[in-house]
């Protein structure tokens, strides 16, 4: 579903040239969560945005489905992939109803937009179709979560950039949304790409972990790899010793 | 309630801070939201974690303890004693006396804690100065000191530094190297870590835990995560809408009895066990309740 | 109604309307409880109802010349009394109110849609699109605006019309810069991500999610704005270069009264206090909108 190769992104000249990522290589199947993980600065967040087609100085190749993806996409071309982002306070824009924050991307592909067809998007995640009617400023951060769900599927997207979903919820929030995005992953065949920096989330969803640090995939692992310790680089078996935490040794 | 009782006072004689329902509302109407509950604990040599999700009051509840709550707050208790001292009847001169010196705060993001305009030796030295009136060259050989005490390596180079300079790690660092500069008893420590990375994190605690147990300082460790505060401190508090719910040792919270407690551990996705599906908690509004206050 | 909704049946419409008003209503909550705003918005609520009807309350026609009775004192039958010559000047004052009152309205609808467009375009598009608009900003702030101002009339020729549009050129540019700042921090949220990642067109992005969140500052600012301009019209009257002398204007009544002011005070104080009093008023107003619109307080 999702194929990259050779990835790089560069940002200045000369002296300036900085280069959050390069050589990038994975592919995704189908219906797959490819976990990713790393620490502030790794560039998990740019490679997501590169996917996401909000960079355009990479070089490289990303394919979805098939279908090599232009560095500037236009129109459809920006359907097939979507994204939920961290924050769940600016996830939504604070003066447009959630009724119009459905209805904004299907009028951007020109898609029919009805009360029906809204109602139905926020049922699939869970909530009441009378939040049509809300802003975002009455809902709570796991209710605004699941709406900034709702506005990535509502344009049957293939794959879905998650970057960091449920880090800035409590943890039993957090236990429904990521039920929820199993579930919808299930019904969909959606592919995704997780973005986490905790290691435990990460081998909840994924099949596959991609460990990144300084613009670079380290190694790939399982999730039993992770859950096992079986890793190879010193700073994935650091970083999975921190994540177990055993501080009082 | 026999098992809260004993651990209420399972820091024996030699308790910090005593506290005995302490209640904080905003507002005075009989509709004021009540922030906290009844809340009674004792704080020894030692590191309690108190543990809640967002709204719980656990914040709240570190503020109290300073009063460092907006006017608007009512904070009412039969009883907050720090040392010999009554936090209840304090003065505003006195809390000023008490904060920062005998009980200091570490706030979630050294950001926003650090002055950007000043260096770190400076700053550091401005609470040098305040509490053990040193200054020149006195004053720049105990900032020296407290930064190596924080294992911060290359000092003298630190020393110059602005704080957009230096990582949120080592800000965090600074930011303990200056509230050690006052002896303090108690540190109060509002989520320290949440926005640091996990590498960076564990380095952090096993410093604070190090800190800690050797100068006898008890710790009120804030957090909302659950094994982190599991895994750090000696003793948990978990507080749901204002309360304690439940009061244990932190190596027993598997055996935890409430079933919020329960709740809480279960839905966390674990790096131990693969789960098929996260258990989602069912929320008994009965929790919110007032519970029988503590004697 | 900028950003419509749902575009299905009138009950759909009808509720975006509600809420509209609710939000309005919620908005009225807050400012009423503001003392000096109530109060700005009183004395320009009456000084908009006195230049309507200056016609009808006038006791003279502002016009018409007495030579026999030039430099009256006030007394009961002219009650701020007459100029130098012999003309009612609280009548002039209450056309002069339509003049001012003119030149704010037409500067604010000429500025505030200039300076937001350049701004948001600046601060949305970034790159030299930035960098031009920016600089064209600059050169104009670097100028007093009253300098500014003095220039295009001289340029353009003296007239109430060519004034408003002397005191519009000077005065987009702050509302430009305020329109770029909001931009910048807007641009960078998460929603403006998302609606990108959907394909919404820059269009779309800057009318259905920029706009609405640029406005209340915008709001502000123009009001704030509005005190300067009226200052900056009456200075312009002053110089002769506004209203040219028999039209009754506030800043061309001060200057012919200046001749006579040490012995017939009234004659330059009334229109004086006038406009400082509208100014004065104008600003309470923005303030007080500054705190109603607070979107933390909404």
């Amino acid at each position: 579903m999702i194929e990259i190769r050779d990835l790089e992104l560069t940002f200045g000249t000369g002296r300036h040239l900085v280069r959050p990522l390069s050589d990038l290589a994975f592919s995704v199947g189908k219906g797959e969560t490819y976990g990713i993980v790393g620490e502030s600065g790794c560039g998990k967040s740019s490679l997501l945005r590169c996917i996401g087609g909000m960079e355009k100085g990479w070089t490289g190749a990303i394919e979805i489905a098939g279908q090599p993806v232009p560095r500037i996409r236009r129109g459809s071309e920006c359907r097939v992939v979507q994204m939920v982002f961290q924050d769940p306070y600016g996830t939504l824009h604070p003066r447009h109803t959630i009724g119009m924050a459905l209805s904004e991307p299907l009028r951007a592909q020109g898609m029919e937009r009805s009360t029906s067809r809204i109602a139905d998007a926020l049922r699939a995640v869970g909530l009441n179709p009378a939040f049509a009617e809300r802003y975002p400023h009455q809902l709570s951060g796991g209710q605004r979560q699941r709406v900034a769900i709702a506005r990535a599927l509502i344009l049957k997207p293939d794959v879905v950039l998650l970057d960091e979903p449920t880090s800035a919820l409590d943890v039993s929030v957090q236990a429904e949304i990521l039920n929820l995005l199993a579930d919808l992953r299930e019904q969909l065949g959606l592919t995704y790409i997780l973005v986490s920096h905790d290691l435990a989330v990460v081998a909840h969803m994924c099949g596959r972990i991609a460990v990144m640090q300084s613009g670079k995939v380290l190694e790939e692992l399982s999730a039993s790899d992770l859950r096992h310790g079986r890793a190879t680089a010193e700073y994935t078996i650091e970083l999975i010793e921190s994540s177990q935490l055993k501080t009082a040794a | 309630m026999t098992s809260r009782s004993q651990t209420l006072s399972a820091a024996g004689q030699d308790s910090l801070l005593r506290i005995r329902n302490l209640s904080v509302r905003f507002g005075t109407s009989p509709e004021a939201t009540r922030a906290l509950r009844n809340v009674s604990f004792d704080l020894g040599r030692e590191k309690l974690g108190i543990v809640g999700e967002s709204g719980s009051g656990k914040s709240t509840l570190g503020r109290a303890i300073l009063k460092l709550l907006p006017p608007i707050a009512q904070i009412s208790a039969d009883r907050m004693q720090f040392d010999d001292m009554d936090l209840v009847n304090a003065s505003e001169r006195n809390m000023l006396a008490i904060r920062g010196s005998r009980i200091s705060m570490i706030m979630q993001d050294p950001k926003y804690a650090l002055d950007p305009t000043m260096r770190i030796g400076d700053q550091v030295g401005e609470a040098v100065a305040l509490h053990l009136k040193l200054r020149g060259r006195e004053k720049r050989r105990k900032v020296l000191e407290l930064l190596e005490s924080v294992e911060i390596r290359g000092v003298e180079r630190v020393y110059d530094l602005y704080p957009h300079q230096v990582s949120g790690g080592m800000g965090q660092r600074i930011m303990i190297a200056s509230t050690l500069a006052a002896n303090p008893k108690v540190i109060i420590a509002d989520e320290p870590t949440s926005a640091l990375d996990v590498t960076v994190r564990r380095k952090l605690l096993i410093l604070l835990d190090k800190l800690v147990s050797a100068q006898g300082i008890g710790l009120i460790f804030i957090t909302h995560d659950l094994n982190l505060a599991q895994d750090f401190c000696d003793r948990l508090l978990i507080m749901y809408s204002g309360q304690v719910v439940e009061s244990l040792k932190a190596a027993e919270l598997r055996q935890a009895r409430h079933p919020y407690t329960q709740g809480l551990l279960a839905s966390l996705p674990r790096l131990d066990l693969d789960l098929p599906r996260l258990p989602v908690m069912m929320r008994d509004p009965a929790w919110a309740k007032d519970m029988e206050t503590a004697r | 109604m900028l950003h419509g909704v749902v575009e299905n049946a009138g009950a759909k419409a009808a509720d975006a309307e509600s809420r509209q008003v609710s939000r309005l209503l919620s908005f009225w909550r807050i400012f009423r409880t503001d003392f000096s705003g109530m109060l700005g918005l009183a004395a320009v609520g009456i000084l908009i109802v006195l230049a309507l009807l200056a016609p009808v309350i006038a006791p003279y026609d502002p016009y018409l010349q007495s030579l026999q009775s030039t430099l009256l004192p006030p007394s009961a039958r002219h009650l701020a009394g007459t100029d130098e010559l012999g003309r009612d000047v609280l009548s002039r004052m209450l056309y002069g109110a339509r003049t001012t009152l003119l030149v704010v309205v037409s500067v604010s609808v000429l500025v505030a849609p200039i300076g937001l467009l350049i701004g948001i375009c600046a601060g949305y598009f970034g790159g030299w699109i930035d960098r031009t608009l920016m600089r064209v900003v600059d050169i104009f702030l670097a100028l007093p605006s009253l300098v500014l101002a003095l220039g295009f009339v001289a340029a353009l020729g003296a007239g109430t019309e060519n004034a408003v549009l002397a005191i519009a050129l000077t005065a987009w540019p702050p509302i430009a810069r305020l329109a770029r700042a909001e931009t910048l921090t807007i641009r960078s949220s998460d929603y403006i991500a998302a609606a990108r990642m959907y394909g919404a067109s820059s269009f779309r992005i800057i009318t259905a999610h920029v706009v609405p969140l640029c406005m209340p500052s915008i709001i502000v600012r123009v009001t704030l704005s509005m005190a300067s301009v009226i200052l900056t019209a009456a200075g312009l009257g002053f110089l002769g270069l506004g209203a040219q002398p028999p039209s009754a204007e506030w800043g061309t009544m001060i200057s012919t009264g200046r001749k006579v002011m040490i012995d017939h005070w009234w004659v330059a104080a009334f229109p004086g206090i006038a406009i400082l009093v509208t100014s004065l008023s104008f600003n309470l107003i923005g303030d007080a909108l500054r705190d109603a619109l607070d979107p933390r307080k909404a």
